[in-house]
């Protein structure tokens, strides 16, 4: 039988060797055109060689056809995770906003008179002084109107923790008195989600970041920088359709913004890295019916744990964090909407934000135009964010007796014109171009195998849970002994660095998938079907 | 990483014993300084000779630089010798509802509330507790990770009010507040003993009216459930150290703030019986009652004083929930009197408990919500207009 089948494949061979000299007839009118058809010519210059070939990956990640497994995707290139510089919202080394516009692309508008482009509604029959005395009450309350399980003996919290609960809990309140009073003339309100404490986690590709190696570097060796941001509101509020542009793209792109030009190392200005696996999550899952942010409150207790004595560089650091907070939530929610750091977004997404404890208020509002920030488009990509904000206000002078003192109803109004701004049907506009028409989330695939493998991976790729075996390491006696000192050169090369292999380039589908137990496959042949279906995008 | 097998790898001891042999046979070199200082008429002096002693103070006390710690015994400053009963929020009584009447001198008039009533999750990833099974107490499974209970609590407290109260009516929502989070803590004596109540209200509904009576008629007929042979006391932890303390957190200047509806989360992996069994149905009934008396009997004391008979009766209703099962409860308190021959006794209205769903979970990659009831919104809405 064996030897029948190999004489047979033996033939097949030849026959197919000798079918290379064989070509198909073409007739000769067929060769000639009027003008001439020349073939596409391309740049064969490394540096445009590699963006070709960049691009084409950015092309394989557009076609794939769920929100989740383009998350997945991302992730592919590597099993440990990428190389991430974090940015923490209450973590803000000493002068970073011009890094954090930098790797945003933000223009920052802080205008002098504090006016933000939302406007209060003067037509509307807003009841301002029962608001005033609702939120008075609120204040007096939240001060000193009742005992904190915080306060009772037992608890010991630091100043920046008892602030942080203190806002938290006036955010709370407020945003409750301010919902119950408008709700009636803004149906839009009603039908917004809230969240308490939502996780943001945001991701991106920043290039034009150099360190030390790329300055010897050629331009085709630069590589992107990975950027993790990690974000905790205390409540956000979300609707279904998004908010309306403040300005046109094409008014933003012939204004005469500019971006500060950053040139150093974000270790130099207290930002470090660490591996993670890319996590984008907008305080929802996928599929979530409520897919647009409208406002977010934002704490402010880690400022008090700054002593620089520099209330320039206090004032930089909450816009920093006013601007890295939208655009991360903006950021995730777009990778919800299907596009990713590697394909734009297709029209702008809006959003407004809130810092806050309480007393101090800064209000932000934040246009994102684009994702693009990788190196291959630092040239092409003339589009860049603006950020609208303010300076710190004070809602009220002090608590004194029951009662509160010096209450600034602007700032009211400035708030109650966040809420008031109703988002807008985007007419002629697809929201999820990149998505497939059909099955935009895993969850719509018919086949039970394949949604429960892609969700258990997705879930997994977001916890940031660590692998079960501890990432590779070079042992200090290696570096002293082997690396440094050549000491044992009798010794068998095993480890990597003796290889020349790189275990952080080890891709994520680079293992072995799970095996089945033989008595779940009964009717098969001992040696089929071992291992389950993966089906990775 | 395993020490011994990469601290034995390169071994440099034959090394250090040879340096150490090597100087140790070094001998002194004879520069012959001495004669030619003494040439050049330099005095040549011992070391001694010249340098002093370096003179330490010594310390005559050694301070204490980690504090000992506090001893629980009696040298505490909080020590008592008379025995405190007390009861706090992972607690629950052996004899559930049953211990909570006869602990509360409350009665139960008949099954039901007193008044009529027509009839997802979050992207939040955390270690989760560690899941163990009974059979095979060794097997560890993967971690969870996935929404705390707590969390789980909190949202579907948070989001059902705020439902409820867009659909409310604006001027009733006009008095009431939302308030997490608060401290309560009750103390009193029954049958000469010490008792002390401090429990969290997860969320407290307060409102500027007080709730009206739901009964006035007299409550002497009704009879306390019988629990021999076992007292009242039993399961509750008998402490020597406590501060007695008597605590409605709400000030009595706020003018919301009566209690209206106390909103109490039911953590499974914390509340506990003393004895490691699970917590049973009747348990957990039972410490509904305790929330809702420790929440009004505060209140009364802090308005009424340190009085045994009140002049208006308080109300406060209940809601206990783990985030899926809901139990609701009116309580009625006529007196803080909590001895077994009182006349007044107070009243505890309740329904069984009931699910806000039967299972809400991914399932096979789909979100699923099945056997949703929304008989516990109604509920929710009704104990929310109550005036």
């Amino acid at each position: 039988m064996s030897l029948t089948f190999s004489k047979r494949y033996s033939v097949l061979k030849i026959l197919r060797f000798r079918r290379l000299y064989a070509t198909a007839p073409i007739s000769i009118e067929d060769e000639y055109t009027n003008t001439p058809e020349y073939p596409k010519i391309f740049d064969t210059s490394p540096r445009d060689v590699k963006k070709r070939e960049a691009l084409a990956y950015y092309d394989t990640i557009k076609a794939v056809k769920t929100v989740e497994e383009k998350q997945i995707k991302l992730n592919m290139p590597k099993y440990y995770g990428f190389k991430c510089f974090m940015l923490h919202e209450d973590v803000i080394p000493y002068n970073n906003l011009s890094l954090t516009q930098y790797v945003t692309k933000t223009h920052l508008i802080i205008n002098e008179n504090d006016q933000l482009p939302v406007t209060y509604p003067t037509n509307k029959n807003i009841n301002l002084d029962i608001l005033r005395r609702e939120i008075e009450e609120i204040l007096v309350l939240a001060h000193s109107g009742y005992c904190k399980q915080t306060s009772v003996a037992g608890t010991n919290l630091s100043e920046e923790e008892f602030e942080n609960s203190l806002s938290s809990v006036i955010s709370q309140q407020i945003h409750r008195v301010i919902l119950l009073n408008l709700h009636t003339d803004y149906p839009h309100l009603r039908d917004t989600q809230v969240d308490i404490d939502p996780r943001i986690e945001s991701f991106w590709f920043a290039g034009g970041i150099p360190n030390n190696r790329e300055y010897k570097m050629n331009a085709t060796e630069l590589k992107d920088k990975a950027v993790q941001y990690i974000g905790k509101p205390t409540l956000t509020m979300r609707s279904k359709i998004p908010l309306a542009p403040i300005m046109p793209i094409d008014q933003v792109m012939s204004a005469d913004y500019n971006i500060p030009k950053w040139e150093y190392q974000p270790q130099s200005f207290g930002i470090f890295t660490t591996h993670r696996r890319i996590v984008n999550i907008p305080g929802f899952w996928p599929g979530d019916a409520n897919q647009f942010g409208l406002l977010g409150y934002h704490r402010r207790g880690h400022m008090l744990k700054r002593d620089y004595n520099d209330s320039m560089e206090n004032e930089e650091a909450v816009h920093r964090q006013g601007i890295l907070a939208s655009f991360s939530w903006l950021n995730a929610q777009a990778n919800h909407l299907g596009f990713t750091t590697y394909n734009d977004i297709t029209y702008p997404l809006t959003t407004q934000c809130v810092i806050t404890n309480g007393q101090i208020w800064s209000f932000y509002i934040y246009q994102l135009n684009t994702m693009l920030m990788n190196l291959r488009y630092i040239d092409d990509n003339s589009k860049i964010n603006v950020c609208w904000g303010t300076k710190e206000l004070k809602l009220y002078e002090e608590i004194r007796d029951g009662k509160v003192i010096g209450f600034n109803e602007d700032i009211l109004k400035t708030l109650v014109s966040f809420y008031t701004n109703v988002p807008l049907e985007r007419s002629g506009i697809k929201l999820r171009p990149f998505l497939s028409s059909s099955e935009k989330l895993i969850a719509d695939y018919e086949d039970d195998d394949k949604r429960k493998w892609l969700e258990t991976e997705y879930k997994f790729i977001t916890s940031d849970r660590p692998r079960h075996y501890l990432p590779y390491e070079v042992y200090h006696w290696e570096k002293i002994y082997k690396i440094d000192h050549k000491k044992r050169p009798m010794d068998a090369r095993r480890r990597p660095f003796e290889l020349s292999i790189n275990p952080w380039d080890r891709t994520y589908d680079d293992r072995q998938a799970r095996y089945i137990p033989r008595k779940h496959r009964p009717h098969l042949k001992r040696h089929i079907g071992r291992y389950a279906k993966e089906y990775f995008p | 990483m395993k020490l011994y097998g990469l601290l034995f790898r390169q071994h440099i001891g034959w090394h250090f014993k040879k340096h150490w042999r090597i100087q140790g046979k070094k001998v002194a070199v004879n520069t012959e300084i001495a004669k030619i200082l003494a040439e050049k008429g330099i005095p040549l002096y011992e070391p001694k000779d010249v340098l002093s002693d370096i003179k330490v103070d010594l310390i005559d006390e050694i301070p204490d630089y980690i504090p000992l710690p506090v001893k629980f015994d009696n040298t505490h400053p909080n020590w008592h010798d008379r025995i405190c009963h007390a009861y706090g929020d992972n607690d629950v009584l052996l004899e559930g509802l049953k211990q909570a009447k006869i602990l509360t001198n409350t009665v139960e008039p008949h099954n039901g509330l007193p008044f009529h009533i027509e009839t997802k999750k979050l992207p939040k990833q955390q270690k989760l507790p560690k899941r163990k099974d009974p059979e095979r107490p060794a097997w560890n499974f993967p971690r969870d990770y996935g929404i705390t209970e707590r969390r789980v609590n909190t949202l579907i407290v948070t989001k059902l009010l705020q439902a409820i109260e867009l659909l409310a009516d604006q001027n009733l929502v006009k008095q009431r507040h939302a308030i997490n989070d608060l401290p309560f803590s009750y103390s009193f004596e029954k049958e000469e003993d010490l008792f002390q109540f401090q429990l969290t209200g997860d969320c407290l509904i307060t409102t500027s009216n007080p709730i009206r009576p739901i009964s006035s008629e007299s409550t002497a007929s009704f009879e306390l459930p019988v629990m021999d042979p076992l007292k009242c006391t039993i399961s509750l932890n008998t402490q020597n150290i406590y501060n007695i303390k008597n605590l409605y957190p709400i000030e009595s200047f706020v003018q919301k703030s009566c209690p209206h509806t106390i909103f109490v989360h039911y953590n499974k992996t914390e509340v506990h019986n003393i004895f490691e069994e699970p917590v049973t149905e009747e348990q957990f009934l039972g410490r509904s009652l305790m929330k809702a008396y420790t929440v009004a009997a505060s209140y009364a004391r802090q308005k009424f004083g340190d009085v045994k008979d009140l002049s208006q009766p308080v109300t406060v209703q209940c809601v206990h929930t783990d985030g899926q099962i809901f139990h609701f409860g009116v309580l009625q308190l006529n007196t803080l009197d909590t001895s077994i021959n009182s006349n007044i006794k107070n009243l505890w209205y309740q329904t069984p408990r009931m699910g806000l769903f039967d299972s809400c979970t991914y399932n096979c990659g789909r979100p699923t919500l099945e056997g949703y009831n929304n008989d516990v919104v109604k509920h929710l809405i009704t104990f929310y207009n109550n005036m």
